[in-house]
């Protein structure tokens, strides 16, 4: 009897060891595999950041890739890279991607024909997804990583980008950035950025060769962070906004077909209208004509072949205003010869459609004349020089030893920086203030036919 | 009854005494265990469904399915301090900019849990009621760090300046056997929100 009793003892406490002991290995391992699930999600993840940066590579390197990756052994797992990309082809096929394993993460896509077959398999169907708008300025990067059977995916979407999006953008910086300059706006230098002191840029700024601190502190603001390797090299082709000016705009050329100067003086009317004249080599100025800046230039651009542009007034409507050169010595400036303002100021009404872009392919200067002289004057646009800079005329540098303010409200882009003022050890004495605010609205919105970059842009990373 | 018989019940009930003796101790040893066991699964699962909650939520601080409706994606952080942080993203990619903030409540608001250092921690979208639950979290910090990798100092005056972000969080039970509450950590080194410096 006492050793039946004993055995069943024994017997009951090794089943309660053996229940506890099952119990406590389940909970260990139910943790590990806790964090060994979030691990491979992770890592999948990881895996098609990766991917997707190595896409968005190949897209920086040729706007036109579409090609993709295909089942790419990556870190123990896979990726799959599909790219829609509509900014350079045409005769696509529209799909709604849904990724294997995480369908929701589908994307509308834009794909040559040969490739819907293969997406169609694994249950794409023709057809935009639901809520997606077709953007035909964009393209798409969806990249899947795939690790011990899970998926996930990122989706990044890029475009055009346009200079017109800086508030200072400059081939080389030959003037420093130095303490008591602040600049507003995306920023860029397709140089060495070397800044004295403590100079505060508000905007993201990128530079392609580095950047060096200088002076005492070396201490610069970059508040819309820093980014060194970004090159963007200042260039365009100005055939697009001769063809728009010819087809919907207004193109002034010399109509003798001789290859002379044609000067243009332009004034915008807050009224809509625009004043202009024109001359013609040595010839007389033309009489005045005045017409709605909608009827002269539907879609927005104003070409001057082969010669320079004076330009004053106030803008209702949007414009891009270009001074080509084509190989004339003398040509391809603009001259703003008194205020140049929106009839609606966008930092009053952020909904302003006023819009001017001014396109040199030499400099973009104030000229100096009773208007300008001594006198504050505004800029508001966004002022592109190809091949040169952008400020006040000699003469006003020195400005008859009196001291006011260039006030803009853009963006200055161009080859090289130009001095406003003379300076002593206090600051500037004679000559313009530089007081530059930045165009919100231009970093979505772009004057028509504004010259863009060479390389595309990541606008949107969803990961 | 005999002599034998008396040591026979004597001895019967010191050994019956000390199986008993055992068997509470077991069954204390088995009640701790479980309560550390269960806790220490339970912290982990708690830790890894806010780290992942965090994750999917700060990787997106900028992020709008409508680009454009955040012009300048490096202004999206807009307060930033060591527990709390306000950004703007698009919470459920409709291509509308939500706010969404981040924050760690107080010690008193869960005064009567057992453990005394377990806060909530809260989500906000919008102007909605803030949603949380008690996971017992014990510390959500947070670091800033500008470009260059620096740390920047708090108070923070410019959220423009942050890119990228250091998450510390502790993750300890709500309830724990004799005060031995288990303990987790989740650091996240160099978080980058890729939205903040695209354009």
């Amino acid at each position: 009897m006492g050793g039946k009793a004993a055995i069943l003892l024994v017997l009951g406490f090794s089943l309660i060891f053996l229940v506890y002991g099952h119990r406590f290995n389940n909970l260990s391992t139910d943790s590990i595999d806790n964090l060994s699930k979030y691990y491979i999600e992770t890592k999948a993840h990881n895996i098609a950041v990766s991917a997707a940066n190595l896409a968005a590579n190949e897209l920086f390197r040729d706007k036109t890739w579409e090609e993709g990756f295909e089942d790419v052994s990556f870190d123990g797992g896979t990726y799959n890279v599909y790219v829609s990309n509509n900014v350079t082809a045409t005769g696509k096929v529209v799909i709604c991607h849904i990724p294997p394993g995480n369908p929701s993460a589908q994307k509308t896509m834009s794909l040559p024909s040969s490739a819907i077959s293969a997406h169609l398999a694994h249950g794409d169907h023709l057809g935009p997804c639901s809520g997606d708008v077709l953007d035909d300025q964009k393209a798409v990067i969806i990249a899947e990583g795939t690790y011990q059977g899970i998926t996930k995916v990122v989706t990044v979407d890029l475009r055009p980008s346009y200079f017109s999006k800086f508030g200072n953008y400059y081939s080389t910086i030959t003037a420093l950035p130095a303490t008591g300059d602040t600049f507003n706006g995306p920023f860029h230098t397709n140089g060495k950025l070397t800044t004295y002191g403590t100079p505060v840029f508000w905007g993201k700024t990128t530079a392609k060769r580095g950047l060096k601190k200088i002076g005492s502190p070396k201490d610069p603001k970059f508040y819309g962070g820093f980014e060194s390797g970004v090159d963007i090299p200042l260039e365009f082709d100005t055939t697009g906004m001769r063809q728009a000016a010819s087809l919907g705009g207004k193109v002034f050329r010399d109509t003798t077909n001789t290859n002379q100067q044609t000067d243009v003086e332009l004034e915008f009317l807050s009224n809509g209208d625009i004043k202009y004249k024109q001359k013609i080599g040595s010839g007389p100025w033309s009489s005045e004509v005045t017409v709605p800046l909608t009827t002269i230039a539907p879609v927005g651009v104003m070409y001057v072949e082969r010669g320079n542009v004076y330009i004053k007034g106030t803008l209702k409507g949007k414009l891009t205003l270009v001074a080509s050169k084509k190989g004339k010595t003398g040509c391809g400036n603009i001259y703003q010869t008194d205020d140049i303002k929106y009839n609606s100021d966008p930092r009053d009404n952020p909904n302003s459609l006023d819009v001017l872009g001014l396109v040199a392919e030499e400099n973009i200067r104030i000229q100096y004349n009773s208007n300008t002289r001594h006198d504050n004057i505004i800029t508001q646009a966004s002022m592109f020089a190809l091949n040169g800079n952008i400020g006040p005329d000699d003469a006003l540098i020195t400005n008859d030893h009196i001291l006011a303010s260039w006030k803009i409200l853009g963006g200055l882009i161009a080859k090289t920086t130009r001095v406003t003022a003379h300076y002593n050890s206090v600051g500037p004495y004679e000559g313009y203030r530089f007081v530059h605010s930045y165009d919100n609205r231009f970093m979505t919105y772009v004057p028509p036919y504004f010259p863009h970059t060479r390389n595309l842009e990541i606008v949107s990373w969803y990961e | 009854m005999g002599f034998s018989t008396l040591i026979d019940i004597l001895g019967s009930i010191v050994v019956g005494g000390l199986l008993l003796m055992i068997l509470f101790r077991i069954n204390d040893t088995a009640v701790a265990n479980s309560f550390q066991y269960n806790g220490e699964a339970i912290a982990q699962r708690n830790l890894v469904e806010v780290v992942r909650l965090l994750e999917y939520d700060f990787r997106k601080i900028g992020y709008c399915k409508d680009w454009q409706a955040i012009p300048d994606p490096s202004q999206a952080i807009i307060r930033a301090d060591s527990t709390s942080i306000t950004f703007l993203t698009d919470e459920n990619s409709d291509g509308v900019v939500d706010t969404m903030a981040y924050y760690l409540g107080s010690v008193e608001e869960l005064a009567h849990t057992e453990n005394p250092r377990d806060r909530m921690l809260y989500r906000k979208v919008n102007h909605q009621e803030p949603l949380s639950a008690n996971l017992g979290v014990t510390k959500f910090d947070l670091t800033y760090y500008d470009a260059f990798g620096a740390e920047i100092p708090f108070p923070i005056l410019i959220p423009g300046e942050i890119n990228t972000i250091q998450i510390d969080i502790v993750l300890e039970d709500i309830a724990a056997y004799d005060q031995k509450y288990n303990k987790v950590f989740w650091r996240q080194i160099r978080l980058a929100a890729r939205n903040l410096g695209n354009r």
